[in-house]
């Protein structure tokens, strides 16, 4: 907390500093929420397969146009949940409920995440550099991470070319089963490269393309992931490589039906070194309403994924060299359906800002017994 | 079809559409163009909280438009 007061208080000041006449700020407050529920969960620390998880997740996103070629931007989030692997934790060791028979004090509570993520952005001529930095903190986790992202517009904006680079520094706390204890913290990096481009088409259609490359090495293993090894009772952690290579390619397209309304259709590819295979395709409509004061969106996503060839959802005999049960690795297909709305109410004279309201409601379903609610609330201001 | 086929037939259909786009669309000719319905991510900020939740959920993370890091309940 105290270094989302200090993020804030920086933020803020800097704002104030670089403020003048064409500085246009916007205030952006979300309020995520997810009710997730389930029983295919066989990486299960208690062997239930119990999946149930309850997220809150309150962001804040400041953006300042500081004048007509850059712009500050950043982010501070934190999150409250439960345990995804045993609906409760031991607020001191972040144990599931089964762990805390142990002798552990065991309160149901609240496991929480702090975190924030700023950025500039500066255009020269015909370029646009985005470097970006973020840091976050849970019981279990941590990251430092950064990033660059340079574009590059041609033909009076109609082709826009952009790379990036980030680079994930994070740390992964596993709970050791055997020992019913924490281990230490352990180094997990993530190095990603991604490229795109940008085309309109014509007066009412534009394209994107895009491919990515990530490389993640070190601890790659869910911090309270296990497998069976024998009967429900016996467990242990999951063993995953410490080396996992990931390739995708998307495209989005856009085009505008009527003036108040847009086709969307977005598809992403997906393979990585564990052998896992993804499709995603996401057909959406966006509509405006009341003379643009009102946006409404609704969406369509449906995802496939094989199976990682180190996954079984049953025993394994012993403890293997890598072993998962984890069923975010397994195969299945997810569908999801959801309804986005926002509403900018016309304001009166000597308001001090432009509000926009806005709320979301999206269900997700999994093959493999998952299932999720989603709700988001979300009030801007732009002064 | 294996990895290579796939990407084969996307840089294809990634060519075809960007062979399609040679016509200059001027500033002018741009209104629904800016409009926010037009926009790759409409709703912007809560579009990003829900690619979030896909990349904890799904093993398909990282990369384009996806979050390469952790947190978050992702246990």
């Amino acid at each position: 907390m105290a270094a989302i007061r200090r993020f804030l208080f920086t933020l803020s000041l800097a704002l104030c500093l670089a403020r003048s006449a064409y500085a246009k700020t916007n205030m952006e407050l979300i309020v995520n929420s997810v009710y997730q529920s389930g029983n295919g969960g066989k990486q299960a620390f208690d062997g239930t397969g119990d999946q149930a998880l309850t997220l809150y997740e309150p962001v804040l996103y400041i953006n300042s146009q500081l004048d007509h070629n850059t712009s500050v931007f950043g982010s501070a989030v934190f999150d409250t949940f439960t345990s995804a692997s045993g609906k409760a934790f031991d607020s001191d060791t972040g144990a599931s409920e089964a762990a805390g028979r142990g002798g552990l004090n065991l309160i149901r509570g609240w496991q929480t995440r702090a975190g924030f993520d700023a950025g500039v952005s500066k255009r020269y001529g015909g370029w646009q550099l985005t470097p970006t930095a973020g840091y976050s903190s849970e019981l279990s986790y941590k990251s430092v991470h950064g990033g660059l992202n340079a574009q590059r517009f041609f033909a009076e904006d109609n082709f826009v070319a952009s790379a990036g680079f980030f680079h994930y520094a994070d740390e992964a706390k596993p709970w050791d089963v055997a020992a019913a204890k924490f281990t230490g913290f352990k180094p997990k990096t993530t190095n990603s490269l991604n490229a795109s481009v940008t085309q309109i088409l014509n007066a009412r259609e534009i394209v994107l393309a895009g491919i990515s490359y990530t490389r993640q090495g070190g601890f790659l293993e869910g911090t309270r992931n296990t497998v069976s090894t024998g009967t429900l009772t016996e467990r242990a952690n999951e063993v995953l490589p410490q080396r996992r290579d990931k390739f995708s390619a998307n495209a989005r397209y856009v085009r505008g039906l009527r003036e108040d309304l847009a086709f969307h259709l977005d598809y992403r590819y997906y393979a990585d070194s564990w052998e896992i295979r993804a499709h995603t395709l996401e057909p959406s409509l966006a509509a405006s309403f009341s003379d643009e004061k009102g946006l409404l969106r609704v969406h369509y996503r449906r995802y496939s994924q094989t199976a990682a060839e180190y996954y079984r959802a049953g025993s394994y005999a012993g403890i293997q060299p890598v072993m998962t049960s984890d069923s975010d690795l397994d195969k299945f297909t997810a569908d999801e359906g959801g309804l986005q709305l926002s509403y900018a109410p016309e304001g009166g004279e000597g308001d001090l800002a432009e509000w926009t309201w806005g709320g979301s409601a999206v269900y997700y379903k999994r093959s493999n017994d998952l299932k999720a609610v989603i709700l988001q609330f979300s009030v801007a201001a732009k002064f | 079809m294996g990895c290579e086929a796939y990407m084969k037939h996307i840089v294809l259909a990634l060519l075809a559409a960007l062979a399609c786009g040679c016509v200059r669309v001027h500033q002018i000719d741009r209104e629904t163009l800016s409009k926010q319905i037009m926009q790759f991510e409409p709703m912007g900020n809560r579009q990003a909280f829900l690619n979030d939740f896909h990349s904890i959920r799904e093993g398909a993370s990282g990369g384009v438009g996806q979050s390469a890091g952790g947190g978050c309940g992702c246990n």
